[in-house]
C-alpha cells in the first residue's frame, strides 16, 4: 500500500507491539503527529510538560517490562531536550527509541530554523543512530533501530527524518514478522569448566550482580549457585530487584554507599563471579583495592566490558543466565562454614543504627510495607536514592527504576509515569527537594492522564549528597547547597490538579499514604526530614573499604 | 603514551568517520593519522595511527568493534 513516511512510521511502531509513545509536538516532526493522531492501531501518545520527561518515560516504560520505550520530539531544541534521557538509558543499557524530525532536506546545511546536527549531538549518548533521507529506506530503517535497541547489550537507538521524507510516499509492505524474544546461548564450555575450578577451589565466594543478571532475570539462578556453593551475594545499584533483600544470603547492595558488610565480604573474598556488572567506580571504588585477594570471573554480554575496568581471571562473553546455569549444574556442592561464620562476624561489625522517629530509613520502610510488591519504584539521585537501594526490599524483577550510571537528577518523575503506564496501575517515586525542584512539571502529565504516581519527597533542605560531600570533605563548607526555598510541594502538587500531603512524623506519613492508596489520582508527599540525615556509612569517591566514613 | 596503528573494515555508512573518531576521543586515544578507502562494494577500509595508553589497545578495539557498522577490527604491528 502506498504510504507516506509518518504513517509508515505507525506501521512499523505496531508491528513492534508498541501500545504507548512519549514526545512532544514541533514543526518538523508535524506529519507524525499527524498520522499518530489518526491512527487506528491503538498507539497512544502520552504528552509530557517537556521533552526531558518524555524521554525518562520512556525508559521507565521500558525498565518496567515493557521492551523497547519510544519517545518522540522535534528538531533543535527537542533533540537537545531528549539527550540527557538518552544518556541515561545509555548509561543503564536500556532499550529506547528517539523518533525525531529534522529540518527538510533542502535546508539541511544553511542553518535553517531549529537546524541541529543531530547525529553528532546525540553520537556519544545512543548505541547507534540513523539519518533517513531516502524513503525507500525508512521502514527497514526503523525495524533495524528496534532490532539494534533490544539485542546484545540494550541501548538506544535514534532515528531522524526530516520532514520532507515522513511526507514522501512509499508503497509499504506489511508484515506478519512478530519479534519474538530470543537470546544468544552461546557459551564457550571450556570458560565455563575454568570458572567452575576456580569456584571448586575457593573458600571465600562472592556472586556481583548488576544489572545484566537482573534484567535477565536471574534471580532464581544466582539463588541456586549460591545456595550449592555456599556463596554470598550482592549487588551494585543495578542489580537491585533481582532476588529479596531478605534471602538469606544476600548481602546488600556494595559500593560508596552501600551495604559495608557488602563491600567488606566483596574485599576479603577469594573469588567474586561478577554477573552482568561492569565494575563501575561507584561500585568498586579504587580499583587496585577492590578485592584484592580475589581472582575474578567476568561474565557479560558485552565483549568490550571485559578489561575495561578490571582484568578479570576469567572473561565470558555470553548470557549471563546460560553461563550461571551452566556453573551452578556442574560446580561441586560445598556449604563453606567457615565463610559463614566469617560473614557473620562482618555483618555484626558494620550493624548499622538509626534514632531519628523520622528517619529516611523508617519513612522507606514504612511506604515498603503499605505498598505492593508489584509496585514499580522510582528514585532520583541523592541521599534519598542511596537510602532507597539500601532499605527498600525489591522482591519482583522489574520493579526498580534508577538512574545508576549516568545520575541524572529530575529522572524520577518521568520513569515513575512511564513505569505506571507499564504496569497499568500505581508506582512510587522517591525524591529529594533537589531532584524534584527539576522535573515536577511532570506532575501536570500524571493528572492530564490521571496517572497514579506517589511521589515521596525526602526533604531535607538541601541538595543532601553533595551537601554531604562538602561536610565530609570541604571542611563543611556548604556552599550552593542549602537550597533555602520556600516552595511548599504539596500545595504545588494541589496546584497542578494532584493530591498534596505535607508529613512531619510517621503518623501523618502513614495518614497520608493510606489516602493516597485510597484514590486513583497521582499524589505528593512532601516528608519534611532533618538536613542532618546522611547516607552513612560511605567509602568515599576513589576509596576503598578501609578509608570508610561511619 | 605509545603509538598503536589499527585497521578496521566496515560497512561504509554515513557517519561512521564521526563515530571511529568519537571512540577514539571518548576512550582517551589521539589520532595521528587516518586513512579511509571505499571499494567497490562500498566495504570501508580504515588506517588508524593513534597515540594513547598501550594497556587500553586490546579494549579500543573492543570498543571500536562494538560500533554497529565494524565488522573486523585489528591492531598492526608499527
Ligand atoms: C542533573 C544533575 N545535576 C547535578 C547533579 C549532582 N548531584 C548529585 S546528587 C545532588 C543533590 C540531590 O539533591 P536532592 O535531589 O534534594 O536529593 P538528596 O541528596 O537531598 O536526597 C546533586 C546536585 C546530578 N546528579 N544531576
Amino acid at each position: 500500500m502506498l504510504l507516506t513516511g509518518s504513517e509508515i512510521v505507525i506501521e512499523i511502531l505496531a508491528q513492534e507491539g508498541v501500545k504507548v509513545v512519549f514526545g512532544y509536538p514541533g514543526g518538523n516532526v508535524l506529519p507524525i503527529y499527524n498520522s499518530l493522531a489518526l491512527n487506528k492501531k491503538d498507539i497512544r501518545h502520552i504528552l509530557t510538560s517537556h521533552e526531558q520527561g518524555a524521554s525518562h518515560a520512556a525508559d521507565g516504560y521500558s525498565r518496567a517490562g515493557k521492551g523497547v520505550g519510544v519517545v518522540i520530539a522535534t528538531s533543535g531544541p527537542g533533540v537537545t531536550n531528549i539527550i540527557t534521557g538518552l544518556a541515561t538509558a545509555f548509561a543503564d543499557s536500556i532499550p529506547v527509541v528517539a523518533i525525531t524530525g529534522s529540518v527538510p532536506k533542502k535546508n539541511i546545511g544553511t542553518d535553517s530554523f531549529q537546524e541541529v546536527d543531530t547525529a553528532s549531538l546525540t553520537l556519544a549518548a545512543t548505541k547507534h543512530s540513523f539519518f533517513v533521507k531516502d524513503i525507500s529506506k525508512l521502514a527497514e530503517t526503523l525495524k533495524s533501530a528496534f532490532e539494534i535497541a533490544r539485542s546484545g547489550r540494550p541501548g538506544p537507538v535514534l532515528i531522524d527524518i526530516p520532514s520532507d521524507v515522513q511526507n514522501d510516499k512509499w508503497e509499504f509492505e506489511p508484515s506478519q514478522e512478530k519479534y519474538i524474544e530470543e537470546y544468544n546461548e552461546e557459551i564457550e564450555i571450556e570458560d565455563i569448566e575454568r570458572a567452575v575450578e576456580l569456584i571448586n577451589k575457593s573458600q571465600k565466594p562472592i556472586i556481583y550482580c548488576g544489572g545484566g543478571a537482573a534484567k535477565r532475570n536471574c534471580g532464581e539462578i544466582i539463588k541456586t549457585l549460591a545456595e550449592k556453593t555456599g556463596a554470598y551475594i550482592t549487588f551494585s545499584m543495578m542489580g537491585l530487584s533481582a532476588i529479596s533483600a531478605k534471602e538469606e544470603r544476600y548481602l546488600g547492595m556494595a559500593g560508596l554507599y552501600g551495604r559495608m558488610s557488602a563491600s567488606k565480604a566483596m574485599a576479603v573474598s577469594d573469588l567474586i563471579i561478577a554477573a552482568g556488572a561492569r565494575f563501575s567506580d561507584r561500585g568498586t571504588g579504587r580499583k587496585e583495592k577492590f578485592a584484592p585477594n580475589a581472582k575474578i570471573i567476568h561474565i557479560d554480554i558485552d565483549e568490550a566490558e571485559h578489561g575495561k575496568v578490571v582484568k578479570a581471571d576469567i572473561e565470558i562473553t555470553g548470557d549471563v543466565k546460560k553461563a550461571l546455569e551452566l556453573m551452578t549444574e556442574k560446580a561441586k556442592e560445598n556449604k563453606r562454614e567457615s565463610w559463614q561464620k566469617e560473614i557473620e562476624d562482618i555483618k555484626k561489625e558494620y550493624a548499622e543504627k538509626d534514632n531519628d522517629p523520622f528517619s529516611p530509613l523508617k519513612i522507606i520502610t514504612k511506604i515498603n510495607e503499605m505498598t505492593s510488591p508489584d509496585t514499580p519504584v522510582a528514585t532520583d539521585v541523592g541521599q534519598h536514592q542511596m537510602w532507597v537501594s539500601k532499605y527498600y526490599d525489591f522482591k519482583k524483577p522489574n520493579t526498580y527504576l534508577t538512574s545508576g550510571g549516568f545520575g541524572t537528577m529530575g529522572y524520577g518523575m518521568g520513569a515513575a509515569i512511564g513505569a505506571a503506564l507499564a504496569v497499568n496501575g500505581r508506582s512510587v517515586l522517591f525524591t529529594g527537594d533537589g531532584s524534584f525542584s527539576m522535573n515536577f512539571n511532570e506532575v501536570a502529565t500524571a493528572v492530564r492522564y490521571n496517572i497514579p504516581v506517589t511521589v515521596v519527597v525526602l526533604n531535607n533542605s538541601g541538595l543532601g549528597m553533595i551537601r554531604q560531600l562538602q561536610d565530609s570533605f570541604w571542611q563543611g563548607t556548604r556552599f550552593s547547597t542549602e537550597l533555602e526555598r520556600k516552595t511548599d510541594f504539596a500545595k504545588i502538587a494541589k496546584a497542578m490538579g494532584a493530591e498534596g500531603y505535607r508529613a512531619e512524623n510517621m503518623e501523618e506519613l502513614i495518614n497520608a499514604y493510606s489516602e493516597v492508596l485510597k484514590t486513583n489520582k497521582p499524589a505528593v508527599i512532601d516528608c519534611i526530614i532533618s538536613d542532618e540525615e546522611m547516607a552513612l556509612p560511605m567509602i568515599p569517591p576513589g576509596g576503598a573499604i578501609e578509608d570508610i566514613i561511619k | 603514551m605509545e603509538t598503536i596503528n589499527i585497521i578496521l573494515t566496515a560497512n561504509n555508512a554515513e557517519d561512521l568517520i564521526l563515530r571511529i573518531t568519537a571512540e577514539l576521543h571518548k576512550r582517551g586515544f589521539e589520532i595521528k593519522s587516518f586513512m579511509y578507502n571505499v571499494d567497490k562494494f562500498d566495504v570501508a577500509k580504515i588506517g588508524i595511527t593513534a597515540v594513547g595508553e598501550i594497556s587500553k589497545k586490546e579494549q579500543i578495539l573492543r570498543q571500536l568493534y562494538r560500533l554497529y557498522d565494524i565488522k573486523q577490527a585489528d591492531l598492526k604491528a608499527c
